[in-house]
């Protein structure tokens, strides 16, 4: 991870439409939001087009960041407003997919469809995007919950509670050995 | 203590906000109670999984697409390129003023080639005519301020033109 410094060295000369710059953040956050964003649209095209879309908007708005405030939370924040977008626009159910759509024998056939995958992963598929959202902000991307909070525009509480129940449905679905076919 | 009040402060040691009492009951209940120990090692575990999780990449050309639709173009450096152009310049003149090789193919293209002479006599010419002309003006002989002129003359030429071009070169990020 690059000094808060050098980051904000490059955002400076980002602003100043320095190409080079702006190729850097992208090599420098990219991967990040776009596992995120993956995660959380399980879509590789849709995904790699709600990232192009974050950073677009992310350099369009460059010239007004405030530079006192961390660059990643600010690009986060963008980025889940563009899948919360995303969301809209397909109709998908963000915040009760799992309860309308799936019960527990459901997810977990579909957990073991998708036994290539990595169990931490596949049990991640399986949260609901908010509680996936929360448990990729907070255990990945290591955010305190008033950062998550900023990013989401969510109360902390809420956070919390989701949270904790996010961690226990893990465990659960981690748990859960898969069937052999 | 009870196993949901162990659960509550395994969620909170998680949440990084136990504080040293909590620590310790938590610690000491874990350590005489194999399920809740289970349980801890298991959410912890959790935790370090989805940490370690792996990272996806969108395809190759995306930071190419990303900058493409910014109009973002990459610009040259006119300054490191006139610095380049005056140090080449310099080393020119250097060889050209010291090196004897300059002298002999010039007077060897010179006598083989009728057409180089005249041309030759007709740019001295020229010159000539400059010098007594601006002579007085710069106080001093045109040949002595030739090479100087010249080169701040091209400097300024490369810089500008840099910057024009620069202006020229669509930013709308």
């Amino acid at each position: 991870m690059k000094e808060r410094s050098e980051i904000t060295t490059l955002i400076q000369r980002a602003q100043n439409h320095d190409e080079s710059a702006c190729q850097k953040i992208l090599n420098l956050y990219k991967g990040r939001i776009f596992s995120y964003v993956y995660r959380m649209v399980k879509n590789y095209h849709d995904a790699e087009d709600i990232t192009f879309d974050a950073f677009i908007k992310c350099f369009n708005a460059l010239p007004s960041f405030d530079l006192s405030k961390s660059f990643s939370t600010w690009l986060f924040t963008i980025t889940h407003n563009v899948t919360m977008d995303y969301f809209r626009k397909n109709r998908q159910e963000y915040e009760y997919f799992d309860d309308r759509h799936a019960s527990n024998e459901d997810l977990m056939q579909e957990y073991e469809q998708k036994r290539k995958m990595e169990r931490i992963d596949q049990a991640l598929a399986m949260l609901p995007p908010i509680d996936r959202e929360l448990v990729i902000l907070f255990h990945k991307e290591e955010y305190s919950y008033q950062e998550i909070s900023g990013i989401l525009d969510m109360p902390v509480t809420t956070i919390k509670t989701r949270l904790h129940r996010a961690r226990k449905k893990l465990r659960v679905l981690v748990l859960q050995k898969p069937k052999k076919t | 203590m009870k196993h949901k009040e162990i659960e509550r402060l395994i969620q909170k040691r998680l949440d990084r906000e136990t504080n040293p009492d909590e620590e310790s009951r938590l610690d000491k209940h874990l350590a005489q109670c194999p399920h809740c120990a289970g349980q801890y090692q298991e959410m912890t575990q959790i935790g370090k999984s989805v940490k370690e999780i792996t990272e996806f990449y969108p395809q190759a050309g995306f930071n190419a697409r990303v900058i493409a639709k910014l109009g973002l173009k990459r610009r040259f450096a006119w300054t490191k390129a006139a610095i380049v152009f005056t140090a080449s310049w310099v080393a020119a003149l250097l060889f050209f003023a010291y090196s004897p090789l300059p002298g002999r193919v010039l007077s060897h293209l010179a006598t083989s080639v009728p057409a180089i002479m005249r041309l030759f006599d007709s740019i001295a010419l020229v010159m000539s005519s400059l010098n007594q002309v601006l002579s007085p003006v710069f106080k001093s002989s045109l040949s002595t301020l030739n090479p100087v002129v010249g080169l701040v003359f091209s400097i300024l030429f490369v810089y500008f033109l840099g910057k024009a071009l620069q202006k020229e070169v669509k930013c709308k990020a």
